[in-house]
């Protein structure tokens, strides 16, 4: 009986979670739908540190995935379901690009080119005008609609992100247990070994790549839609360390522990601006101290809290 | 023109090299990168704007006074916040010293918003070479950082202490059981590190306008410079340091401005994927 405890309060909270836009203020909306958004490109970190790789790009993924669906509803008058397919396939393209560095470097190396990809991205969207209308960013985009009924209101879009969310937190749980997760797992463990197993290295970390990036382009089409106006400097190498900061503090593996971790960063820039320019110190003191104290992030915090219970229960039985 | 280009590229790849130079005492020696390398540099760009302004010294004497405000500022970061995670993963180490360039360039941003221009501490005469000119600021870049890491190379090779570094650095578990102070060395290495960072950032002021935002981009160059060299070798990252100022310069007078930065950060990504180990550095083997 006791193991249903967790799932019971898992399906409190998601029900819970519905009625979000029934009481809170339009403020708190609004973080709750961005908190939503950027989870999605948070949690495509988490595929990519399970496979035991490292981008600090996803910024950039984010920006590709705003500014293809924005262009083409703009321009083209594409919809934004048909803008977001053009999206996955277009993440999918330039992780796998991104990607291709991976077979030769890892760690820190990995993280450095990254951050050099990203800054040359943000560089592109900037300076080439005729693309991307430079400076001037990209305005009036429609946001997405379904049978005639446009999500414009904040609850409606409330309940897209809503849904999205758990497509993408359900799909990150289906892989870490699938066998492509097994792969993963080995790959990180032992690129050599796992190569001796059988494991095509090189394949699951460009699909590791490509994944994570179409979670970063569709976070980032959802967000040109709410938004409505995007301007190359929302994607800078900030945004993308502001996700690996997240993606890290969660602790990958857990997907709870990642929604956590961006709950909690985004709502302390947000909260602490009561003590207005020393906010984004007390930001970095955060980031310090967790290092610190819990180099395994909020997800290792769960796992350590598990195993303290199961040892307990253990010694109630023995 | 080519020849004005190549003489300001050597100055600007000079300073890169300082910098890139920090990244690689820490690199040999703990395996780890700090992050927040370029945001040391600004920090002592602006300590330097300071100390001019304020005390009214003048060249050399701050310079002096930053080489022991940077190696101050180096021993209380290692104190504070690097002594904790000597032997964490790599990327924890990387969050937390992104966590320290956030907290460094936002209190830099509340002393000084605004970008604020170096007074002439450097000189204001201009040079004629050949058929180049060249500002004495520059000249005192190029002349600073050969001296610095002339005295840095003797250091190393010479001194009774530097071998002591280069031992801690080559194997920790060995130089501790010889008798070396490991935590003293790694804790003097982080200093010197982050003491040439603020000379570099004490030399760039009078050449650009001194900003708090400028710590992010100079980093990730330097540390290009410092992989285009061979991050585990010194002489290597006052080489790559000076190629890269040299193509970036080239390329932002022949191709185009606004996409200097993209010729550096290609360097950088093509190096990784061709000879991750730099120019001068050695192939690693990976163990099983």
């Amino acid at each position: 009986m006791k193991n249903y405890i967790p799932k019971i309060v898992l399906a409190a909270v998601l029900l819970g979670a519905l009625s979000i836009p029934s009481f809170t203020p339009k403020y708190i909306l609004h973080l709750v739908i961005y908190i939503m958004i950027i989870s999605i490109a948070v949690m495509g970190l988490g595929i990519l540190g399970v496979s035991g790789q490292i981008s600090n790009a996803q910024g950039a993924f984010y920006g590709i995935g705003a500014y293809t669906s924005a262009l083409f509803s703009v321009r083209m008058g594409v919809s934004f379901w048909a803008s977001l397919l053009i999206v996955i396939l277009f993440a999918c393209v330039v992780g796998f690009v991104v990607g291709l560095p991976t077979i030769k470097v890892s760690g820190l190396y990995l993280i450095m080119t990254t951050l050099g990809v990203n800054e040359i991205i943000y560089l592109i969207m900037m300076n080439n005008i005729t693309l991307t209308n430079g400076p001037q960013g990209v305005s009036r985009i429609p946001g997405p609609s379904l049978f005639g009924f446009t999500f414009k209101s904040m609850p409606s879009y409330f309940y897209l992100c809503y849904a999205f969310l758990l497509f993408f937190a359900l799909l990150s749980i289906r892989i870490y247990r699938s066998r492509l997760g097994n792969y993963f797992i080995a790959v990180k463990n032992s690129e050599i070994a796992s190569n001796m197993n059988g494991v095509n290295v090189v394949k699951t970390k460009l699909t590791a790549f490509m994944i994570s990036a179409v979670y970063g382009g569709v976070a980032g089409a959802l967000y040109s839609g709410y938004i409505g106006y995007i301007h190359p400097d929302n994607f800078k190498t900030d945004v993308s360390v502001l996700f690996l900061t997240m993606s890290i503090f969660g602790g990958q593996r857990s997907v709870v522990g990642m929604l956590c971790a961006t709950t909690i960063l985004t709502i302390a820039t947000e909260y602490f601006r009561f003590i207005g320019e020393y906010r984004l110190i007390a930001y970095g003191l955060v980031l310090i101290l967790g290092m610190i104290y819990m180099p395994e992030g909020i997800g290792g915090k769960f796992v350590q809290l598990k195993n303290l219970v199961k040892a307990g229960k253990q010694h109630d039985k023995g | 023109m080519l020849f004005q280009l190549i003489l300001q590229g050597i100055a600007t790849g000079f300073v890169y090299a300082l910098v890139a130079l920090g990244y690689t005492f820490v690199f040999r020696c703990l395996n780890q990168v700090i992050y927040a390398q370029g945001h040391i540099f600004m920090v002592g760009s602006f300590m330097g704007y300071a100390a001019s302004t304020k005390l009214g010294l003048d060249a050399v004497s701050t310079l002096l006074l930053m080489l022991l405000a940077g190696v101050a500022f180096g021993f209380l970061l290692d104190r504070v916040i690097f002594r904790k995670l000597y032997d964490v993963a790599t990327m924890t180490f990387v969050i937390a010293a992104i966590g320290l360039g956030i907290i460094l360039q936002n209190a830099v941003r509340i002393l000084y918003p605004e970008p604020v221009k170096y007074p002439p501490i450097f000189g204001t005469r201009v040079f004629r070479i050949f058929n180049a000119q060249i500002a004495e600021p520059y000249l005192w870049v190029i002349a600073i950082s050969l001296l610095l890491i002339a005295a840095l190379y003797c250091f190393l090779t010479f001194t009774r202490y530097g071998q002591a570094m280069r031992a801690v650095a080559s194997d920790r578990t060995i130089a501790a059981a010889m008798g070396i102070n490991v935590k003293v060395y790694i804790s003097a290495t982080i200093s010197l590190s982050a003491a040439i960072a603020v000379i570099g950032g004490v030399l760039i002021g009078p050449l650009y306008f001194a900003s708090f935002d400028m710590g992010g981009m100079i980093g990730l160059k330097a540390f290009s410079a410092a992989v285009l060299g061979g991050i585990t070798n010194i002489s290597g990252a006052a080489i790559g340091g000076v190629v890269l100022g040299i193509l970036e310069n080239l390329s932002a007078g022949y191709i185009s401005s606004a996409y200097k930065d993209v010729v550096s950060l290609g360097v950088l990504i093509l190096m990784l994927l061709f000879r991750p180990h730099g120019i001068l550095g050695k192939a690693k083997p990976t163990k099983v």
